[in-house]
């Protein structure tokens, strides 16, 4: 590993990261607000410590595998930190372990809070709470490389840490071009998402945060309610729309956008994401309608759709307080937050595409059981997915696992409740938002022992960053030359 | 006619030698020295050495003055490249031998010029289909269809305690007086003969017969025979045969069984295939063959590239008790043998892909035609005209060259099994069989 590099990269990402602040700082400025000055210095504050790191370090020639992992990792990892600047200068939240779970949970679009009360905090601070989730959705690096030209060298290894799913289609021959069309679709549909959000009665400010946090499934609300805040059916309806859209893997967005609405129609992945969407959104319908016919099919079916996308999706909005469901329904909340949405989406957690290999592999094991000589082949869509990939599958899974249990032992270590320790461990690791227990959907992760936050901290940003490239780093073979 | 051929390969070879034979002017273009020479000194043709994609090749061959060019090397590009030459000489039929899906199913473009070629023709596929309707004609030998497929000529035999064994033709037209099928040919003792109505049947006869494609039943249970739906197909081998048949069974939606030897063709296999399930291991390995059910299998076809193997496989299965058992082979000798030991029938490319290309080089008046595997006889589709000897004549008078046989007469959309004094017109399609030495003739006959 290059270290130079390395931080002459992390520091591009940084200085580029203290640039957007000016957006939520230009909002506040606008709304008038005192706190516009703070967000400005935050902003002065990364872009020169940025700059500084970046003219003390030799450029870019070339990025190894090596240097792509410890980029995108200790990128993420800065980002965050500075991005702690304007919730700690405004003073919004105080102390830097919160403020640092804060802008991670909104980086890596989990959308879980520290924040109690939404209301108190300046707009211009709700807005980079927000966008800090859109820029996280698709990526702090693929934003980068289609937009910094600097980054146009070995931007694919960064491309492919940072988005590390099975499906690496590129779109277009140039790597700034593909990150470029890819931004584009993410930033159209969320334009139009705004519009629609505007017409059904939302403000501005409402629908572009909102927005913000749907495309990248996200979550964070400008309200402490959620989306339950809005009664508007049909409001819950486009947001439950664009949750859905979110979930899908961007490639099909462009093809579609592109008139090959074949590539769509044919995709197996996305036709069991629906599947699995609709089964549950039928069965949270019936658990909640059969038990309190008074509460209305339709009420039922909203409520029961929405949690379901909202869930699987990993968004985490919530209109309905679910602590209060049947068991069962919570269950399958619970089993979708495992689930998660297609490969190449803004959605976290393990991904359909995952289980349908796992599931293929052991069908041909036990195929292979009754003919011990048979030679099989995993197709997906017609195309063959090589063995590596699979071993990659298996792997990853284990991991997934592996993390997750290692997670709800620790935060049971900071003496956390099981329910609560295993809905945070869950809903952290797959960037849902919303747990059970104490972080259950009406609760926030406010006054959880410090140590269980960076813990949390941390299953995000193995979460968004797919495991693999985070753990890498901590391999004895990384560090050995 | 001048026709010229490159590539002597199997199809190549003997292609020439059944055009040459035909009283054609036939230059053979082969690369390789050893079998250039070799059919030098075998065939009453001009080879010339070299490259069939080379423009001074070609025209050495007298590209100028030929009107066919049949290309048939083992290679695709050569063979395009060969027709893409003939056709800016003005050649005209150009027939290119190609194995790569990607150049006969290509799209938009190409699909028009098709590189200068009138015909793409794939041997391992023509071999495949033919196996492919053998599997649907249960119990026969031979299959060919005419008439869209309202006509069909099997070669099939006639069991111990059939119920026409041991009558004469004639008797078996008196008995049954509706005649949905007529018998052309019978092959006893390695002799072929066209029957007459004192011919009688005996077991153990190899028959070729002609019957509407509807009343085949009843031909069935004449002659002792049952007709089964397959539902379950082991293929034995892997190779380009193999890939072309499993594909076609599984759009047929069977899920055949395909046993392939080489470890690195089976994943090939099992990527290119969708529900044939691929197995790893030696076709002739018994317990394999057993364990995954041979006895209860519906067909099996032994399709590797060995045709030694694809007999000893044949022998096997039909020993551990498969019931309808098809081999594959190369070499045209070996055929023969097949009905001898108890094989039911034997499918080469040569001959699969010489049906499609000679009834193209006979011209426009043969609707199609097909070369029995077994004796070489032949079954020409033609459409009679009308300053010809046949039309307005009965079949009793009509005077056929000897050797040749009317199977069928079709007029408008009715098909008729021809007797004495069905009579002929003008503009009929009939089916005619002849033997080996009476095919010139016969063609001639209606000219």
């Amino acid at each position: 590993m290059q270290g130079r590099v390395v931080l002459n990269v992390v520091a591009i990402l940084t200085a580029f990261s203290g640039v957007t602040m000016l957006v939520p700082a230009a909002a506040s400025l606008l709304l008038g607000e005192e706190a516009a000055v703070h967000i400005l210095a935050a902003s002065g504050l990364t872009v020169a410590a940025g700059t500084l790191v970046y003219g003390r370090t030799r450029p870019i020639e070339e990025i190894t595998i090596r240097d792509a992992f410890a980029i995108v990792t200790c990128g993420w990892v800065a980002v965050a930190a500075f991005g702690t600047l304007p919730y700690l200068l405004t003073g919004s939240i105080p102390s830097f372990t919160d403020a640092f779970f804060e802008t991670m949970s909104g980086l890596t679009t989990t959308g879980s809070s520290v924040v109690r009360d939404i209301d108190l905090l300046p707009r211009g601070v709700v807005l980079w709470r927000s966008q800090t989730q859109w820029m996280g959705g698709m990526g702090i690096i693929v934003l980068s490389v289609a937009i910094l030209p600097l980054l146009g060298v070995g931007g694919m290894q960064l491309l492919q840490a940072e988005i590390p799913g099975l499906t690496q289609d590129r779109l277009r021959p140039r790597v700034r071009q593909t990150a470029t069309l890819l931004w584009v679709v993410y930033a159209l549909l969320t334009a139009v998402q705004s519009l629609l959000l505007t017409v059904g009665g939302m403000t501005l400010f409402e629908a572009v945060n909102h927005s913000f946090t749907t495309m990248a499934t996200g979550g964070f609300s400008t309200e402490n309610a959620s989306l339950g805040a809005f009664e508007s059916p049909f409001i819950q309806y486009v947001v439950a729309a664009f949750m859905l859209l979110a979930g899908i893997n961007f490639t099909l967005h462009y093809s579609v956008l592109s008139g090959n609405w074949r590539a769509a129609v044919r995709n197996r992945e996305l036709r069991l994401y629906l599947a699995i969407a609709g089964v549950s959104t039928v069965l949270l319908t019936l658990l909640l309608y059969v038990p309190v016919p008074a509460y209305g099919l339709e009420a039922s079916f909203r409520a029961g759709l929405f949690q379901a996308i909202s869930i699987q999706t990993t968004s985490g909005y919530v209109t309905a307080d679910y602590a209060t469901w049947l068991p069962a329904a919570q269950v399958i909340l619970f089993l979708l937050m495992l689930i998660g949405g297609c490969t190449g989406s803004t959605a976290g957690s393990v991904k359909v595409l995952r289980y349908m290999l796992v599931a293929k592999e052991a069908r041909i094991s036990l195929r292979k059981l009754l003919h011990p000589q048979g030679v099989f082949a995993y197709k997906v869509d017609g195309r063959v997915v090589s063995a590596d990939a699979l071993a990659s599958v298996s792997g990853f899974l284990l991991l997934y696992l592996t993390a997750l249990a290692a997670g709800v032992l620790a935060l049971a270590l900071f003496g956390l409740d099981v329910a609560t320790a295993a809905g945070a461990a869950a809903t952290t690791l797959g960037n849902v938002g919303p747990g059970f227990g104490r972080v259950g959907p009406t609760g926030t992760f406010a006054g959880l022992p410090g140590g269980s936050l960076w813990v949390m901290s941390f299953l995000m940003l193995l979460g968004r960053l797919e495991i693999f490239t985070v753990l890498i780093l901590f391999t004895r073979g990384y560090w050995r030359r | 006619m001048r026709i010229v051929v490159v590539g002597a390969g199997e199809v190549g070879y003997h292609l020439a030698a059944r055009l040459a034979s035909d009283q054609h002017d036939v230059v053979v273009i082969e690369r390789d020295a050893d079998i250039a020479g070799r059919i030098q000194t075998h065939l009453d043709l001009l080879v010339i050495e070299g490259n069939g994609a080379s423009l001074t090749c070609l025209e050495k061959a007298g590209i100028q003055k030929a009107e066919l060019l049949l290309a048939v090397t083992n290679f695709d590009e050569v063979n395009l490249i060969a027709c893409l030459i003939a056709s800016q000489f003005g050649v005209r039929l150009k027939v290119a031998r190609v194995s790569n899906p990607e150049y006969y199913q290509h799209r938009g473009a190409l699909q028009e010029r098709r590189f200068g070629a009138d015909l793409l023709i794939n041997p391992e596929k023509e071999c495949a289909r033919e196996i492919l309707k053998l599997f649907h004609r249960s119990a026969a030998s031979d299959v060919a269809e005419f008439a869209d497929g309202r006509v069909v000529l099997l070669g099939l035999s006639v069991e111990k305690d059939a119920p026409v064994a041991g009558l004469t033709l004639a008797e078996i037209g008196q008995k049954h007086r509706e005649r949905h099928f007529l018998t052309v040919a019978i092959d006893r003792n390695g002799d072929s003969i066209i029957p007459t109505g004192e011919t009688r049947l005996i077991p153990g006869d190899e028959i070729y017969l002609v019957a509407e494609s509807h009343h085949l039943k009843e031909a069935y249970r004449l002659l002792g025979l049952e007709s089964r739906q397959i539902r379950r197909v082991m293929l034995l081998g892997g190779g380009r045969v193999g890939l072309a048949l499993a594909r076609m069974l599984e759009w047929e939606g069977i899920h055949p069984t395909v046993l392939e030897q080489s470890r690195d063709r089976c994943v090939h296999l099992a990527e290119e295939l969708d529900t044939a399930l691929v197995l790893h291991g030696d076709a002739t390995d018994l317990d394999l063959l057993v364990q995954e059910g041979i006895s209860e299998t519906d067909g099996l076809a032994a399709v590797t590239s060995e045709d030694e193997t694809n007999l000893l496989a044949s022998l096997l299965a039909k020993h551990l008790g498969a019931p309808r058992v098809i081999a594959l082979l190369k070499r045209s000798e070996y055929i023969p043998l097949v009905s001898r030991i108890g094989i039911d029938a034997a499918v080469s490319p040569r001959l699969s892909t010489a049906n499609r290309i000679l009834q193209h080089v006979r011209g426009g008046r043969i609707l199609s035609m097909a070369v029995m595997e077994r004796n070489r006889a032949e079954a020409m589709e033609l459409e009679v005209l009308g300053g010809s000897r046949a039309a307005g004549r009965k079949v009793q008078d009509l005077e056929l060259p000897s050797g040749a046989i009317l199977g069928s007469v079709q007029r408008g959309q009715e098909v008729t099994i021809p007797r004495g004094d069905t009579r002929i017109e003008a503009g009929d399609r009939i089916v005619v069989f002849a033997l080996p030495d009476a095919i010139e003739e016969t063609a001639r006959f209606f000219a």
